[in-house]
C-alpha cells in the first residue's frame, strides 16, 4: 500500500450517475434529507466493488478546500486487490480526472500540462464485506482558484463530474501486472458558500498550522497540501513569511506559488 | 530470555521483482524493487521515501517540470513514499498527443529529431533517484542508495515505425529489464516525389522560360494535412501562388522567370522546417528549330506548300509571316491547329496561281519575340 490518508465521516451529495460499459449501475443512495451521494457498483463477475463518491465536509467555502471521499467496497465473496498511486507530477493521487462546470464556465486540470514522470504504485486490500477509502483534494485536480462568481451571492452550486480508473486483481501480483481495469464516471452537485470572513479564517488557520517548523507528522503534511492546492487564492504575505521556513517542501512550494502568482499578474 | 525484535531497514535497491507495462499507458514500466536489508528478517512495512532530482541529462526539457508544484524534491515526503515490501515504481513518461499543435508541440516527437541541423536520436532523460528510509519517530534517514531512471526515444529497427522509446531503471546493484516500447507519437513527416507539371500552358517537355508560363508544384507526404512553405533558392522563377503555409496536399503555383537555367525548388513542413525536401529543376528555353518544309521546291499547278516547326519546350503560340515582297504579291501563311502541349508547330503558305519565287516564310515566339526561325519555299 501507499501512505495516503484514509477515512472520514461522511456528508454525501446527490449526482447523477454514469457507468461505462461492462460495469453494472446502481441507483444513487439518499439519505433521509437533503444530503445524498453518487454510488456506482461495478461487477466484473466477481469482484463487485461499489464505488462511493460523497462530499467531505458539510459546508464547502468558495474559494476554499474541497474534499471527496471515494469508497470502495467489496461487495464480492473474495479479496480485492486495488491498485493505487500516487503521480509524481502533480502530487497527487493517480487514476482520477475531474471536471467542473459552472454556468458556462469549465474549470480545467491545473497540471494538464504537467510532463508526466511517474510514480510510485502499491495495492490495497479489500477483504471481502470490507471497505477503502480515498480522501481527495478537489483543489488538486481543478482549478477551483478560477471560480469567478457574483460577490453579491450567497452560494452557487458547482458541477462536478469525475473519472476513476479502477485497476484490480485477485491477488497483489495480479493487480499489479495483469492491469484488469475499468472505469466509473459520475456527477456531483456541491453548493458552495460564499463566505469571506469565513474563507479568510480558514486561510489564516491554515497557515498558523503550515507555519509550524519541525512538524513531520502526516497531518502537517495533510495541511500543507490543503494549504497550497488553494494556490492563487493564498495570501501572497504569508507566501513570504513561508520562505524562511525551514522545511524544503513547504519553502519550495511557497517559492512555487509565488512565481505562479507572478507571471499571473504579469 | 526475552526476544528482542529488529526492525530491519533496507541498505540497498537489490532486486527488481517484477515488471509490467505501466498502467497509464505509454510510455514506461511498472518496476517491483526489492532490498537488501540490514538483518536477515523478512522485508516489512518500513516506510521508503524517495528524491527525484536532475539526473544529468534533460533532452526533452522535461525535468524542471517534474513534482511541479515542488519541482524536484531533494528531500523526501510522506506523499512519496511507499512501504519497503511494497514498493513499486512508476516509471511512467506521458507519450503526448500524436497529432495537431499539441502533437507539435510535443517534446518526444520524432520529427523535432531527424533531419538536418537539430539535435539527433537517442535523445534522453535522466532522473536521479534517491531511497531513504523512515524511522518509526518519522524522521527520514540519510540516503542509502540511488540510481536513475533513464527514458529515451531512439532509433528501433524492430519497431514498425523504426522508432522505439526505451525505459531503464539503474542502480549500483541491480539493473530492470530494458522496457522498449513502440514509438506512439507525431509520425515521421516524410516529403518525398516532388513534380513539377506545367500548367498553363500545358507543355510537353517542361515549364518554358518566358517569365509567365506556370506549373503545378506537388509533394508526397506520410502525414497528411499539415502545412508547407515552398521556395526557390535563387532566381527569377517564383512560387505566385499556394506557396506559404499552404496545404501539403495542394499544388503549389511556379511561374518560370527568363533564364533557362537548372533551379533548386525547397518544400518545407511549417513548424519542423528541418523535414523538408527540394530537387531541381530545368526552366527550359524556348527554341524554334528544325523549320523545314516537306517540299521546298513547290511544283507548277500546286499553290498551297507546308511549313514545320519545332517550338520547345511546347505550348507555344507561334507568329507566322512571309516577306515583305512576298505579301505584297498576295502570298500568305496560316497556322495548322495543332494540340497545345506538343512541341510541333505547322503553318501551310498559299500562293496566288499567277506567283512564282522565293518566299521567305518566318516563324517568331509570341512572347519572346527574339525567339525566331525561318525557311524558304520556291514556288516554281
Amino acid at each position: 500500500m501507499i501512505f495516503l490518508p484514509n477515512t472520514r465521516n461522511l456528508f454525501s451529495l446527490i449526482s447523477t450517475i454514469v457507468l461505462l460499459t461492462g460495469c453494472s449501475i446502481t441507483q444513487p443512495t439518499n439519505d433521509k434529507n437533503e444530503n445524498m451521494q453518487n454510488s456506482n457498483t461495478l461487477e466484473a463477475n466477481d469482484p463487485s466493488i461499489e464505488v462511493i463518491f460523497s462530499q467531505l465536509d458539510s459546508t464547502l467555502l468558495l474559494g476554499g478546500v474541497l474534499q471527496l471521499n471515494a469508497s470502495f467496497e467489496n461487495k464480492g465473496e473474495h479479496d480485492v486487490y486495488l491498485v493505487i498511486g500516487i503521480n509524481r507530477a502533480a502530487l497527487r493521487p493517480d487514476y482520477y480526472s475531474f471536471q467542473a462546470t459552472f454556468g458556462d464556465q469549465i474549470l480545467i486540470d491545473p497540471y494538464a500540462d504537467v510532463n508526466e514522470s511517474g510514480g510510485i504504485v502499491g495495492t490495497v486490500k479489500i477483504p471481502a464485506g470490507e471497505k477503502y477509502e480515498q480522501l481527495l483534494i478537489v483543489n488538486e485536480f481543478l482549478s477551483l482558484e478560477d471560480l469567478r462568481v457574483d460577490s453579491s451571492v450567497d452560494e452557487i452550486q458547482l458541477s462536478i463530474h469525475y473519472s476513476k480508473k479502477i485497476i484490480f486483481g485477485s491477488t497483489d501480483q495480479e493487480a499489479l501486472f495483469s492491469s484488469k481495469s475499468s472505469v466509473v464516471e459520475g456527477t456531483l452537485q456541491c453548493t458552495l458558500v460564499n463566505d469571506p470572513d469565513k474563507l479568510n479564517q480558514e486561510l489564516d488557520s491554515l497557515f498558523t498550522i503550515v507555519s509550524e517548523e519541525e512538524n513531520h507528522s502526516e497531518e502537517y503534511e495533510q495541511s500543507v497540501k490543503h494549504f497550497f492546492s488553494l494556490r492563487s487564492n493564498l495570501k501572497e504575505a504569508h507566501l513570504k513569511q513561508l520562505l524562511e521556513h525551514s522545511n524544503p517542501m513547504v519553502k519550495s512550494r511557497a517559492e512555487h506559488t509565488l512565481s505562479q502568482l507572478d507571471s499571473e499578474n504579469e | 530470555d526475552q526476544n528482542l525484535t529488529v526492525n530491519n531497514v533496507p541498505t540497498k535497491l537489490n532486486a527488481f521483482n517484477g515488471q509490467a507495462a505501466t498502467p497509464a499507458g505509454p510510455y514506461g514500466a511498472l518496476n517491483a524493487l526489492g532490498w537488501r536489508l540490514s538483518d536477515p528478517s523478512p522485508v516489512d512495512g518500513r516506510p521508503v521515501g524517495e528524491t527525484i532530482t536532475a539526473g544529468g541529462r534533460d533532452d526533452f526539457g522535461f525535468t524542471p517540470g517534474i513534482n511541479f508544484p515542488t519541482g524536484p524534491n531533494a528531500a523526501p515526503i510522506t506523499g512519496l513514499s511507499a512501504p519497503a515490501n511494497a514498493w513499486n515504481d512508476n516509471l511512467w513518461t506521458s507519450s503526448g498527443a500524436a497529432a495537431g499543435p499539441a502533437g507539435d508541440a510535443n517534446m518526444i516527437n520524432v520529427n523535432r529529431y531527424v533531419g538536418t541541423g537539430v539535435p539527433q536520436l537517442p535523445r534522453v532523460w535522466v532522473l536521479r533517484q534517491g531511497f531513504h528510509w523512515r524511522s518509526w519517530t518519522g524522521a527520514w534517514s540519510n540516503e542509502f542508495d540511488n540510481g536513475i531512471h533513464r527514458r529515451s526515444l531512439r532509433r528501433d529497427a524492430a519497431q514498425p515505425s523504426g522508432f522505439g522509446f526505451r525505459t531503464e531503471h539503474r542502480f549500483p546493484l541491480a539493473k530492470s529489464p530494458v522496457w522498449n516500447e513502440p514509438y506512439v507519437g507525431p509520425p515521421l513527416i516524410n516529403l518525398t516525389g516532388m513534380t513539377v507539371n506545367p500548367l498553363a500552358p500545358l507543355a510537353d517537355e517542361g515549364l518554358a522560360a518566358d517569365g509567365v508560363a506556370t506549373a503545378n508544384v506537388n509533394i508526397a507526404t506520410t502525414v497528411p494535412g499539415r502545412l508547407v512553405n515552398w521556395s526557390v533558392a535563387r532566381g527569377t522563377p517564383a512560387f505566385t501562388a499556394g506557396a506559404a503555409a499552404a496545404p501539403v496536399a495542394n499544388a503549389a503555383t511556379l511561374t518560370a522567370g527568363l533564364s533557362p537555367r537548372r533551379y533548386r525548388l525547397s518544400v518545407a513542413d511549417t513548424v519542423f522546417a528541418h523535414r523538408n525536401n527540394s530537387t531541381s529543376f530545368t526552366l527550359q528555353r524556348v527554341r524554334l528549330r528544325r523549320m523545314l518544309s516537306p517540299t521546298p521546291v513547290v511544283p507548277t499547278g500546286t499553290n498551297v506548300a507546308t511549313v514545320n516547326l519545332e517550338a520547345k519546350p511546347g505550348g507555344r503560340v507561334i507568329n507566322w509571316s512571309v516577306d515583305a515582297a512576298a505579301a505584297a504579291a498576295g502570298v500568305t501563311v496560316a497556322p495548322v491547329a495543332n494540340p497545345v502541349n506538343v512541341i510541333n508547330r505547322s503553318a501551310t503558305v498559299t500562293r496566288p496561281a499567277a506567283f512564282t519565287g522565293r518566299v521567305t516564310v518566318t516563324a517568331s515566339d509570341s512572347i519572346l519575340a527574339t525567339s525566331t526561325n525561318s525557311t524558304r519555299i520556291r514556288f516554281r
